[in-house]
Protein backbone atom coordinates (compact mmCIF):
# COMPACT_ATOMS: atom_id res chain seq x y z
CA UNK A 1 0.00 0.00 0.00
CA UNK A 2 2.81 2.43 0.92
CA UNK A 3 4.59 2.07 -2.42
CA UNK A 4 1.24 2.51 -4.18
CA UNK A 5 0.62 5.73 -2.25
CA UNK A 6 4.04 7.11 -3.26
CA UNK A 7 3.50 6.17 -6.89
CA UNK A 8 0.09 7.92 -6.88
CA UNK A 9 1.70 10.96 -5.25
CA UNK A 10 4.14 11.05 -8.16
CA UNK A 11 1.23 10.73 -10.61
CA UNK A 12 -0.56 13.59 -8.88
CA UNK A 13 2.38 15.83 -9.70
CA UNK A 14 3.15 14.60 -13.20
CA UNK A 15 0.06 13.09 -14.73
CA UNK A 16 -3.33 14.60 -13.84
CA UNK A 17 -4.84 12.76 -16.80
CA UNK A 18 -3.92 9.41 -15.22
CA UNK A 19 -5.39 10.55 -11.91
CA UNK A 20 -8.64 11.54 -13.62
CA UNK A 21 -8.76 8.15 -15.38
CA UNK A 22 -8.12 6.36 -12.12
CA UNK A 23 -10.99 8.21 -10.41
CA UNK A 24 -13.34 7.48 -13.30
CA UNK A 25 -12.41 3.80 -13.47
CA UNK A 26 -13.09 3.21 -9.77
CA UNK A 27 -11.21 0.21 -8.42
CA UNK A 28 -9.17 0.48 -5.26
CA UNK A 29 -9.11 4.21 -4.62
CA UNK A 30 -7.51 4.03 -1.19
CA UNK A 31 -3.94 4.82 -2.38
CA UNK A 32 -5.26 7.81 -4.38
CA UNK A 33 -7.23 9.01 -1.36
CA UNK A 34 -4.25 8.73 0.99
CA UNK A 35 -1.79 10.34 -1.44
CA UNK A 36 -4.19 13.23 -2.10
CA UNK A 37 -4.82 13.68 1.61
CA UNK A 38 -1.07 13.76 2.25
CA UNK A 39 -0.52 16.31 -0.53
CA UNK A 40 -3.36 18.45 0.80
CA UNK A 41 -2.24 18.45 4.42
CA UNK A 42 1.44 19.03 3.62
CA UNK A 43 0.87 21.55 0.83
CA UNK A 44 -1.73 23.64 2.61
CA UNK A 45 0.24 23.42 5.84
CA UNK A 46 3.38 24.80 4.19
CA UNK A 47 1.47 27.59 2.45
CA UNK A 48 -0.42 28.47 5.63
CA UNK A 49 2.82 28.76 7.57
CA UNK A 50 4.32 30.86 4.75
CA UNK A 51 1.40 33.29 4.93
CA UNK A 52 1.99 33.64 8.63
CA UNK A 53 5.60 34.73 8.17
CA UNK A 54 4.23 38.28 7.92
CA UNK A 55 3.31 38.00 11.59
CA UNK A 56 5.56 35.19 12.82
CA UNK A 57 5.51 33.47 16.19
CA UNK A 58 2.48 31.40 17.14
CA UNK A 59 0.68 32.45 13.97
CA UNK A 60 3.01 30.13 11.98
CA UNK A 61 1.69 27.12 13.84
CA UNK A 62 -1.94 28.25 13.77
CA UNK A 63 -1.97 28.98 10.05
CA UNK A 64 -0.07 25.77 9.26
CA UNK A 65 -2.86 23.86 11.01
CA UNK A 66 -5.85 25.92 9.98
CA UNK A 67 -5.32 26.10 6.25
CA UNK A 68 -5.36 22.28 5.76
CA UNK A 69 -8.31 22.17 8.15
CA UNK A 70 -10.25 24.71 6.12
CA UNK A 71 -9.52 22.86 2.86
CA UNK A 72 -10.61 19.54 4.36
CA UNK A 73 -13.77 21.08 5.79
CA UNK A 74 -14.52 22.52 2.35
CA UNK A 75 -14.06 19.09 0.77
CA UNK A 76 -16.47 17.58 3.28
CA UNK A 77 -19.08 20.16 2.33
CA UNK A 78 -18.70 20.32 -1.45
CA UNK A 79 -18.34 16.66 -2.49
CA UNK A 80 -22.07 15.83 -2.16
CA UNK A 81 -22.90 18.99 -4.12
CA UNK A 82 -20.43 18.02 -6.82
CA UNK A 83 -21.93 14.54 -7.01
CA UNK A 84 -25.43 15.98 -7.32
CA UNK A 85 -24.39 18.53 -9.99
CA UNK A 86 -22.61 15.90 -12.10
CA UNK A 87 -25.47 13.41 -11.79
CA UNK A 88 -28.04 16.14 -12.50
CA UNK A 89 -26.23 17.14 -15.67
CA UNK A 90 -26.02 13.56 -16.89
CA UNK A 91 -22.42 12.76 -16.05
CA UNK A 92 -22.73 10.50 -13.01
CA UNK A 93 -19.58 9.11 -11.43
CA UNK A 94 -19.55 6.71 -8.51
CA UNK A 95 -19.61 8.56 -5.19
CA UNK A 96 -16.25 7.10 -4.18
CA UNK A 97 -14.80 8.10 -7.57
CA UNK A 98 -16.15 11.60 -7.07
CA UNK A 99 -14.57 11.82 -3.61
CA UNK A 100 -11.23 10.61 -4.97
CA UNK A 101 -11.38 13.08 -7.87
CA UNK A 102 -12.27 16.03 -5.64
CA UNK A 103 -9.65 15.20 -3.05
CA UNK A 104 -7.01 14.65 -5.75
CA UNK A 105 -7.90 18.04 -7.21
CA UNK A 106 -7.56 19.63 -3.78
CA UNK A 107 -4.23 17.86 -3.31
CA UNK A 108 -3.03 19.20 -6.65
CA UNK A 109 -4.19 22.68 -5.70
CA UNK A 110 -2.25 22.38 -2.44
CA UNK A 111 0.87 21.42 -4.38
CA UNK A 112 0.43 24.56 -6.51
CA UNK A 113 0.23 26.54 -3.26
CA UNK A 114 3.54 25.00 -2.20
CA UNK A 115 5.05 26.08 -5.52
CA UNK A 116 3.84 29.64 -4.87
CA UNK A 117 5.09 29.72 -1.29
CA UNK A 118 8.59 31.09 -2.10
CA UNK A 119 7.02 34.00 -3.98
CA UNK A 120 4.74 34.81 -1.05
CA UNK A 121 7.58 34.48 1.40
CA UNK A 122 9.78 36.79 -0.68
CA UNK A 123 6.97 39.34 -0.98
CA UNK A 124 6.45 39.51 2.77
CA UNK A 125 10.18 39.62 3.32
CA UNK A 126 10.40 42.61 0.96
CA UNK A 127 7.84 44.45 3.05
CA UNK A 128 4.45 43.59 1.57
CA UNK A 129 1.80 44.96 3.93
CA UNK A 130 -1.31 43.27 5.30
CA UNK A 131 -4.00 44.10 2.71
CA UNK A 132 -1.92 43.59 -0.43
CA UNK A 133 -0.78 40.39 1.30
CA UNK A 134 -4.40 39.27 1.61
CA UNK A 135 -4.92 39.97 -2.07
CA UNK A 136 -1.73 38.09 -2.99
CA UNK A 137 -2.97 35.11 -0.96
CA UNK A 138 -6.35 35.32 -2.73
CA UNK A 139 -4.55 35.33 -6.11
CA UNK A 140 -2.55 32.25 -5.06
CA UNK A 141 -5.78 30.49 -4.03
CA UNK A 142 -7.29 31.40 -7.38
CA UNK A 143 -4.33 29.90 -9.26
CA UNK A 144 -4.42 26.76 -7.12
CA UNK A 145 -8.17 26.56 -7.64
CA UNK A 146 -7.72 26.72 -11.42
CA UNK A 147 -5.17 23.86 -11.28
CA UNK A 148 -7.61 21.87 -9.17
CA UNK A 149 -10.58 22.57 -11.46
CA UNK A 150 -8.47 21.52 -14.46
CA UNK A 151 -8.12 18.07 -12.89
CA UNK A 152 -11.84 17.98 -12.11
CA UNK A 153 -12.60 18.91 -15.73
CA UNK A 154 -10.47 16.01 -16.97
CA UNK A 155 -12.41 13.77 -14.63
CA UNK A 156 -15.90 14.78 -15.74
CA UNK A 157 -15.03 15.12 -19.42
CA UNK A 158 -13.48 17.85 -21.54
CA UNK A 159 -16.64 19.03 -23.35
CA UNK A 160 -19.45 21.57 -23.00
CA UNK A 161 -21.25 19.50 -20.38
CA UNK A 162 -18.02 19.04 -18.48
CA UNK A 163 -17.47 22.82 -18.53
CA UNK A 164 -20.99 23.39 -17.25
CA UNK A 165 -20.47 20.92 -14.38
CA UNK A 166 -17.11 22.40 -13.46
CA UNK A 167 -18.46 25.97 -13.63
CA UNK A 168 -21.31 25.16 -11.26
CA UNK A 169 -19.02 23.20 -9.00
CA UNK A 170 -16.49 26.05 -9.08
CA UNK A 171 -19.19 28.46 -7.92
CA UNK A 172 -20.11 26.17 -5.00
CA UNK A 173 -16.45 25.61 -4.16
CA UNK A 174 -15.61 29.33 -4.25
CA UNK A 175 -18.45 30.30 -1.93
CA UNK A 176 -18.04 27.36 0.46
CA UNK A 177 -14.25 27.38 0.55
CA UNK A 178 -14.12 31.14 0.96
CA UNK A 179 -16.60 31.20 3.82
CA UNK A 180 -14.95 28.20 5.56
CA UNK A 181 -11.56 29.88 5.39
CA UNK A 182 -13.16 33.12 6.56
CA UNK A 183 -14.52 31.39 9.65
CA UNK A 184 -11.09 29.97 10.46
CA UNK A 185 -9.15 33.23 9.98
CA UNK A 186 -6.74 34.80 10.73
CA UNK A 187 -4.14 33.21 8.49
CA UNK A 188 -1.89 36.25 8.11
CA UNK A 189 -2.57 37.95 11.40
CA UNK A 190 -3.21 41.68 11.62
CA UNK A 191 0.04 43.51 12.34
CA UNK A 192 -1.79 45.81 14.77
CA UNK A 193 -3.37 43.03 16.84
CA UNK A 194 -1.71 42.80 20.25
CA UNK A 195 -1.97 39.00 20.43
CA UNK A 196 -2.39 36.11 18.03
CA UNK A 197 -5.83 34.51 18.37
CA UNK A 198 -6.46 30.98 17.08
CA UNK A 199 -9.84 32.12 15.71
CA UNK A 200 -11.20 35.61 15.29
CA UNK A 201 -14.70 36.47 16.52
CA UNK A 202 -17.30 35.97 13.83
CA UNK A 203 -18.09 39.12 11.85
CA UNK A 204 -19.44 39.89 8.36
CA UNK A 205 -18.60 37.36 5.62
CA UNK A 206 -15.97 36.26 3.14
CA UNK A 207 -17.46 38.37 0.36
CA UNK A 208 -17.51 41.53 2.51
CA UNK A 209 -13.89 40.93 3.44
CA UNK A 210 -12.81 40.52 -0.18
CA UNK A 211 -14.48 43.81 -1.12
CA UNK A 212 -13.04 45.57 1.89
CA UNK A 213 -9.50 44.32 1.27
CA UNK A 214 -9.70 45.38 -2.38
CA UNK A 215 -10.76 48.88 -1.35
CA UNK A 216 -8.20 49.07 1.44
CA UNK A 217 -5.37 48.10 -0.88
CA UNK A 218 -6.41 51.07 -3.04
CA UNK A 219 -6.28 53.34 0.00
CA UNK A 220 -10.05 53.62 0.47
CA UNK A 221 -11.06 52.98 4.05
CA UNK A 222 -14.66 52.60 5.16
CA UNK A 223 -15.63 53.73 8.64
CA UNK A 224 -17.97 51.26 10.33
CA UNK A 225 -19.21 50.87 13.83
CA UNK A 226 -18.26 47.51 15.19
CA UNK A 227 -17.38 45.87 18.41
CA UNK A 228 -13.73 45.33 18.99
CA UNK A 229 -14.27 42.10 20.86
CA UNK A 230 -10.62 41.39 21.44
CA UNK A 231 -10.37 44.44 23.64
CA UNK A 232 -14.01 44.44 24.73
CA UNK A 233 -14.71 48.07 23.86
CA UNK A 234 -17.27 49.30 21.36
CA UNK A 235 -16.56 52.22 19.12
CA UNK A 236 -15.98 53.40 15.62
CA UNK A 237 -12.94 52.14 13.82
CA UNK A 238 -11.34 52.38 10.44
CA UNK A 239 -11.93 49.01 8.82
CA UNK A 240 -8.99 47.82 6.87
CA UNK A 241 -6.51 50.29 8.28
CA UNK A 242 -3.23 49.21 9.74
CA UNK A 243 -3.64 51.62 12.59
CA UNK A 244 -3.94 50.14 16.06
CA UNK A 245 -7.57 49.44 16.96
CA UNK B 1 -28.95 23.40 16.35
CA UNK B 2 -25.78 25.47 16.44
CA UNK B 3 -22.28 24.77 15.15
CA UNK B 4 -21.20 23.10 18.40
CA UNK B 5 -24.15 20.66 18.36
CA UNK B 6 -23.32 19.84 14.77
CA UNK B 7 -19.67 19.25 15.65
CA UNK B 8 -20.67 16.94 18.51
CA UNK B 9 -22.97 14.92 16.23
CA UNK B 10 -20.25 14.77 13.60
CA UNK B 11 -17.76 13.55 16.19
CA UNK B 12 -20.13 10.87 17.51
CA UNK B 13 -20.80 9.64 13.95
CA UNK B 14 -17.05 9.61 13.31
CA UNK B 15 -16.33 7.62 16.48
CA UNK B 16 -19.04 5.07 15.60
CA UNK B 17 -17.70 4.88 12.05
CA UNK B 18 -14.20 4.26 13.39
CA UNK B 19 -15.42 1.40 15.58
CA UNK B 20 -17.34 -0.17 12.66
CA UNK B 21 -14.30 0.13 10.39
CA UNK B 22 -11.99 -1.45 12.95
CA UNK B 23 -14.36 -4.33 13.61
CA UNK B 24 -15.00 -5.07 9.93
CA UNK B 25 -11.35 -5.17 8.88
CA UNK B 26 -10.15 -8.65 7.88
CA UNK B 27 -7.07 -8.22 10.10
CA UNK B 28 -6.90 -6.16 13.25
CA UNK B 29 -3.42 -4.72 12.82
CA UNK B 30 -1.94 -1.22 12.61
CA UNK B 31 -3.47 -0.77 9.16
CA UNK B 32 -6.94 -1.47 10.53
CA UNK B 33 -6.22 0.99 13.31
CA UNK B 34 -5.10 3.60 10.77
CA UNK B 35 -8.28 3.10 8.74
CA UNK B 36 -10.38 3.47 11.89
CA UNK B 37 -8.53 6.60 13.03
CA UNK B 38 -8.94 8.18 9.61
CA UNK B 39 -12.66 7.42 9.75
CA UNK B 40 -13.19 9.47 12.89
CA UNK B 41 -12.48 12.94 11.43
CA UNK B 42 -13.06 12.24 7.74
CA UNK B 43 -15.89 9.70 7.71
CA UNK B 44 -17.98 11.37 4.97
CA UNK B 45 -15.03 11.12 2.58
CA UNK B 46 -13.11 8.08 3.78
CA UNK B 47 -15.91 5.59 4.47
CA UNK B 48 -17.38 5.53 0.92
CA UNK B 49 -13.88 5.05 -0.55
CA UNK B 50 -12.93 2.39 2.00
CA UNK B 51 -16.15 0.40 1.70
CA UNK B 52 -16.21 0.61 -2.11
CA UNK B 53 -12.62 -0.67 -2.27
CA UNK B 54 -13.36 -3.49 0.18
CA UNK B 55 -16.48 -4.50 -1.74
CA UNK B 56 -14.44 -4.57 -4.93
CA UNK B 57 -11.81 -6.77 -3.27
CA UNK B 58 -14.51 -9.21 -2.15
CA UNK B 59 -16.04 -9.26 -5.63
CA UNK B 60 -12.66 -9.96 -7.20
CA UNK B 61 -12.08 -12.83 -4.78
CA UNK B 62 -15.44 -14.42 -5.40
CA UNK B 63 -15.35 -13.89 -9.17
CA UNK B 64 -11.89 -15.49 -9.33
CA UNK B 65 -13.46 -18.86 -8.45
CA UNK B 66 -16.33 -18.25 -10.86
CA UNK B 67 -13.89 -17.28 -13.61
CA UNK B 68 -11.94 -20.49 -13.12
CA UNK B 69 -15.14 -22.52 -13.29
CA UNK B 70 -16.20 -20.65 -16.42
CA UNK B 71 -12.79 -21.32 -18.01
CA UNK B 72 -13.12 -25.01 -17.26
CA UNK B 73 -16.60 -25.19 -18.78
CA UNK B 74 -15.50 -23.20 -21.83
CA UNK B 75 -12.56 -25.58 -22.27
CA UNK B 76 -14.96 -28.51 -22.22
CA UNK B 77 -17.32 -26.77 -24.64
CA UNK B 78 -14.40 -26.23 -27.02
CA UNK B 79 -13.72 -29.97 -27.29
CA UNK B 80 -17.29 -31.31 -26.96
CA UNK B 81 -18.30 -33.57 -29.86
CA UNK B 82 -14.77 -33.46 -31.27
CA UNK B 83 -12.01 -36.08 -31.25
CA UNK B 84 -10.43 -34.05 -28.45
CA UNK B 85 -13.31 -34.67 -26.03
CA UNK B 86 -11.56 -37.54 -24.17
CA UNK B 87 -9.02 -34.95 -23.04
CA UNK B 88 -11.59 -33.18 -20.93
CA UNK B 89 -14.81 -35.20 -20.68
CA UNK B 90 -17.86 -33.91 -18.82
CA UNK B 91 -17.36 -36.34 -15.94
CA UNK B 92 -13.84 -35.04 -15.38
CA UNK B 93 -15.07 -31.46 -15.55
CA UNK B 94 -17.72 -32.16 -12.91
CA UNK B 95 -15.20 -33.72 -10.58
CA UNK B 96 -12.75 -30.87 -11.12
CA UNK B 97 -15.50 -28.36 -10.37
CA UNK B 98 -16.42 -30.20 -7.18
CA UNK B 99 -12.83 -30.24 -5.97
CA UNK B 100 -12.33 -26.63 -6.91
CA UNK B 101 -15.44 -25.50 -5.02
CA UNK B 102 -14.48 -27.54 -2.00
CA UNK B 103 -10.98 -26.06 -1.93
CA UNK B 104 -12.29 -22.51 -2.45
CA UNK B 105 -14.84 -22.88 0.35
CA UNK B 106 -12.20 -24.31 2.64
CA UNK B 107 -9.86 -21.41 1.88
CA UNK B 108 -12.66 -18.90 2.53
CA UNK B 109 -13.45 -20.59 5.87
CA UNK B 110 -9.80 -20.60 6.82
CA UNK B 111 -9.26 -16.92 6.01
CA UNK B 112 -12.43 -16.01 7.92
CA UNK B 113 -11.21 -17.99 10.90
CA UNK B 114 -7.77 -16.39 10.78
CA UNK B 115 -9.30 -12.92 10.80
CA UNK B 116 -10.63 -13.59 14.29
CA UNK B 117 -8.88 -12.28 17.35
CA UNK B 118 -8.00 -15.69 18.79
CA UNK B 119 -5.97 -16.52 15.68
CA UNK B 120 -3.93 -13.33 15.53
CA UNK B 121 -0.29 -14.20 15.01
CA UNK B 122 1.11 -11.02 16.55
CA UNK B 123 -1.02 -11.42 19.67
CA UNK B 124 0.05 -15.05 20.09
CA UNK B 125 3.74 -14.12 19.74
CA UNK B 126 3.30 -11.26 22.15
CA UNK B 127 1.63 -13.55 24.67
CA UNK B 128 4.49 -16.06 24.57
CA UNK B 129 7.02 -13.25 24.98
CA UNK B 130 5.06 -11.82 27.89
CA UNK B 131 4.85 -15.20 29.63
CA UNK B 132 8.57 -15.80 29.09
CA UNK B 133 9.34 -12.38 30.47
CA UNK B 134 7.40 -12.92 33.67
CA UNK B 135 8.75 -16.49 34.04
CA UNK B 136 5.39 -18.22 33.87
CA UNK B 137 5.08 -21.92 34.74
CA UNK B 138 6.39 -24.37 32.11
CA UNK B 139 2.89 -25.74 31.61
CA UNK B 140 1.44 -22.31 30.84
CA UNK B 141 4.35 -21.52 28.56
CA UNK B 142 3.98 -24.85 26.72
CA UNK B 143 0.29 -24.15 26.10
CA UNK B 144 1.01 -20.66 24.82
CA UNK B 145 3.76 -21.96 22.54
CA UNK B 146 1.51 -24.67 21.20
CA UNK B 147 -1.17 -22.06 20.48
CA UNK B 148 1.39 -19.93 18.64
CA UNK B 149 2.64 -22.91 16.67
CA UNK B 150 -0.90 -23.83 15.62
CA UNK B 151 -1.66 -20.27 14.58
CA UNK B 152 1.52 -20.20 12.48
CA UNK B 153 0.60 -23.51 10.88
CA UNK B 154 -2.89 -22.31 10.04
CA UNK B 155 -1.49 -19.16 8.45
CA UNK B 156 0.97 -21.18 6.38
CA UNK B 157 -1.83 -23.54 5.40
CA UNK B 158 -3.95 -20.62 4.20
CA UNK B 159 -1.02 -19.22 2.22
CA UNK B 160 -0.41 -22.63 0.63
CA UNK B 161 -4.07 -23.00 -0.31
CA UNK B 162 -4.13 -19.53 -1.83
CA UNK B 163 -1.04 -20.27 -3.93
CA UNK B 164 -2.44 -23.62 -5.04
CA UNK B 165 -5.76 -22.05 -6.04
CA UNK B 166 -4.03 -19.27 -7.96
CA UNK B 167 -1.80 -21.73 -9.80
CA UNK B 168 -4.75 -23.93 -10.61
CA UNK B 169 -6.75 -20.98 -11.85
CA UNK B 170 -3.95 -19.92 -14.21
CA UNK B 171 -3.45 -23.48 -15.38
CA UNK B 172 -7.14 -23.92 -16.19
CA UNK B 173 -7.14 -20.62 -18.11
CA UNK B 174 -4.17 -21.89 -20.12
CA UNK B 175 -5.95 -25.23 -20.69
CA UNK B 176 -8.99 -23.43 -22.08
CA UNK B 177 -6.99 -21.41 -24.61
CA UNK B 178 -4.91 -24.47 -25.53
CA UNK B 179 -8.03 -26.56 -26.20
CA UNK B 180 -9.63 -23.76 -28.23
CA UNK B 181 -6.40 -23.38 -30.19
CA UNK B 182 -6.11 -27.15 -30.77
CA UNK B 183 -9.70 -27.29 -31.98
CA UNK B 184 -9.46 -24.41 -34.46
CA UNK B 185 -5.91 -25.02 -35.68
CA UNK B 186 -6.29 -28.78 -35.87
CA UNK B 187 -2.91 -29.10 -34.17
CA UNK B 188 -1.81 -31.95 -31.95
CA UNK B 189 -3.44 -31.96 -28.52
CA UNK B 190 -0.11 -32.96 -26.95
CA UNK B 191 0.41 -29.74 -25.04
CA UNK B 192 -3.22 -29.64 -23.89
CA UNK B 193 -2.83 -33.19 -22.69
CA UNK B 194 0.19 -32.14 -20.61
CA UNK B 195 -1.82 -29.33 -19.07
CA UNK B 196 -4.69 -31.67 -18.25
CA UNK B 197 -2.24 -33.97 -16.49
CA UNK B 198 -0.83 -30.99 -14.58
CA UNK B 199 -4.35 -29.84 -13.61
CA UNK B 200 -5.15 -33.27 -12.18
CA UNK B 201 -1.88 -33.28 -10.26
CA UNK B 202 -2.72 -29.89 -8.76
CA UNK B 203 -6.24 -30.99 -7.85
CA UNK B 204 -4.80 -34.06 -6.14
CA UNK B 205 -2.47 -31.75 -4.21
CA UNK B 206 -5.40 -29.57 -3.20
CA UNK B 207 -7.17 -32.70 -1.95
CA UNK B 208 -4.08 -33.67 0.02
CA UNK B 209 -3.81 -30.31 1.71
CA UNK B 210 -7.54 -30.41 2.45
CA UNK B 211 -7.48 -33.81 4.05
CA UNK B 212 -3.99 -33.74 5.52
CA UNK B 213 -3.38 -33.78 9.26
CA UNK B 214 -3.03 -30.47 11.02
CA UNK B 215 -0.26 -31.75 13.26
CA UNK B 216 2.80 -32.78 11.37
CA UNK B 217 5.44 -35.18 12.63
CA UNK B 218 7.70 -32.60 14.22
CA UNK B 219 4.92 -31.21 16.38
CA UNK B 220 3.35 -34.50 17.41
CA UNK B 221 5.26 -34.79 20.73
CA UNK B 222 4.34 -31.23 21.64
CA UNK B 223 0.69 -31.87 20.81
CA UNK B 224 0.78 -35.07 22.85
CA UNK B 225 2.31 -33.23 25.79
CA UNK B 226 -0.40 -30.62 25.57
CA UNK B 227 -3.16 -33.21 25.57
CA UNK B 228 -1.59 -35.01 28.53
CA UNK B 229 -1.24 -31.74 30.43
CA UNK B 230 -4.87 -30.90 29.82
CA UNK B 231 -5.98 -34.37 30.89
CA UNK B 232 -4.17 -34.26 34.25
CA UNK B 233 -6.57 -33.86 37.17
CA UNK B 234 -4.56 -30.93 38.62
CA UNK B 235 -4.32 -29.08 35.35
CA UNK B 236 -7.22 -26.86 36.27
Amino acid sequence: MNSQVFSVFDELLRSPRAIAERSRAGGDLRPLFLASLGALVLGAGVFGATLATSRGGLQLLYSGLKLPLSMLATMLLVVPAFHAIAAGLGRPLSFSGMIALTLAAAGRGALVLVALSPLVWLSFDRGLTYHPGVLLAAACYALAGLAALDLVLRGVGFDARGFAIVSLFGAVLFATGGQTAWMLRPFLGRPSAPSVPFLRPRESSFWDALQQSSLSSLGVYRVTRSLSEGEGRPGPRLEGSNEPH
Amino acid sequence: MNLTDLAVLYGVAGALGGVVVYRTQPRRDFRALGAALLSAPLWPLWLPVLFASQRLERDVQSSAATETEAALLEGHEAVRNTPLEPLLPRLAVDRLLRELRRATERYAELTHLLSKKGFDRGAAEERVARLEHRAASPRTLASARLHLENVLRLHSLAARDRRALEELSELIAALRTQLVFARYSGSSPGEASDIVTEVWARVEMLGTSSDGPLFELDSAPLAGAFVLEQARPDSG
